[in-house]
């Protein structure tokens, strides 16, 4: 799980505490092993949306999920964080999603090239999501309306909000860059080359 | 390239493209509204410049660069046309005639098209104008 904001982080690493405690001191896991448990589960979360039985199946991603958000919990509360751990969590997430989505085409009967374009989307926006600070969620979790609107709107949810979040992720991006180089105007050119020669004229005088 | 020659020439396509309906909608959102980026850059611009007119000032964001196909073929896809795709390259070869710095594929590399030594903005976008001004009277 990616929270970028830092009071939220807080204040979600304390509630998760008892429970990353429990799997991290009563059943000795490191945070990869729960990475690698929360993955195992998700697979079966897809065998089961698979063979039609998806209620069943989106309870037990449910599961998945949240020890999704136990291993960075563990990470962070005992000082684990790995670069490994990262990019394992990136992997185990795109993956799972990937399948769910396909899963639950094949069960509901909807058109694959959607599903393509919505994991496309999720992917581009990760390309960027370090570096813009800027996740928006919404992937496996938005599966949970299935219970009250149709698959087909849901991966179009998840397409456009992807493909929003790449939109404000260039612009985060574009913004800070223009900021942290700000001499990019023909002003500040003009006024910095017109001081520079100034200074060197005047030095040339002295 | 200025608002009016970014019009003109959505008009133009729109009018060969003999389009209709919600083509149209999108023909205008990628050929010249796309152009509303720039709103993102007003607190930056008065924060760097106050309410001084800094001519040149680079009001672009990565959405007017080559980078943006990335994510706006894919909507065409989904959408089932052709007209974002076609309205972003016309917009997009309109303002590479401007003579300001570009970074085609910011964030993913830092490459850097220079500014071009002696500006010619005001005569390529005056030009425009006039040129598809005039093919557009000749059509109607």
């Amino acid at each position: 799980m990616y929270i970028a904001v830092p009071s939220v982080k807080k204040t979600y690493d304390g509630i998760m505490r008892p429970i990353s405690d429990l799997f991290h001191l009563k059943f000795n896991m490191s945070p990869n092993q729960v990475s690698i448990l929360g993955f195992l589960i998700g697979l079966v979360s897809v065998a089961l949306i698979f063979f039609t039985h998806w209620q069943l199946g989106l309870i037990i991603m449910c599961i998945s999920l949240f020890l999704d958000g136990v291993d960075g919990n563990i990470a962070r509360v005992y000082g684990l964080e790995s670069k490994t751990g990262e990019e394992l969590e990136i992997i185990f997430d795109r993956s799972l999603e990937a399948l769910l989505f396909f899963a639950l085409a094949y069960n509901f009967g909807i058109d694959y090239k959607v599903v393509f374009l919505s994991i496309y989307s999720i992917l581009l926006m990760t390309s960027l999501r370090d570096k813009a600070k800027f996740d928006p969620g919404l992937k496996r979790v938005s599966l949970i309306l299935l219970l009250v609107i149709s698959y087909e709107m849901i991966i179009s949810l998840i397409f456009f909000t992807h493909i929003g979040a790449f939109i404000l992720q260039l612009c985060i991006l574009d913004n800070k860059n223009q900021r942290e180089n700000g001499e990019n105007t023909e002003l500040s050119f003009s006024v910095k080359n017109l001081m520079k020669t100034k200074h060197e004229a005047d030095l040339r005088g002295r | 390239m200025n608002i009016i020659a970014h019009l003109l020439v959505s008009f133009l396509f729109i009018k060969l493209g003999d389009l209709a309906g919600i083509d149209i909608f999108w023909a205008f959102l990628f050929g010249v509204f796309i152009d509303f980026d720039h709103v993102i850059k007003v607190p930056l611009y008065l924060k760097q410049n106050g309410f001084k007119i800094v001519r040149y000032w680079n009001w672009r964001t990565s959405l007017q660069e080559p980078v943006s196909y990335l994510w706006i073929i894919p909507l065409a896809v989904f959408l089932q046309t052709w007209v974002p795709v076609f309205f972003f390259t016309t917009h997009l070869i309109l303002d590479y005639m401007m003579s300001y710095e570009k970074q085609p594929f910011y964030p993913f590399s830092d490459l850097k098209i220079p500014k071009m030594r002696v500006k010619i903005d005001d005569f390529a976008g005056i030009s425009t104008v006039v040129i598809v001004g005039c093919i557009l009277l000749y059509l109607v």
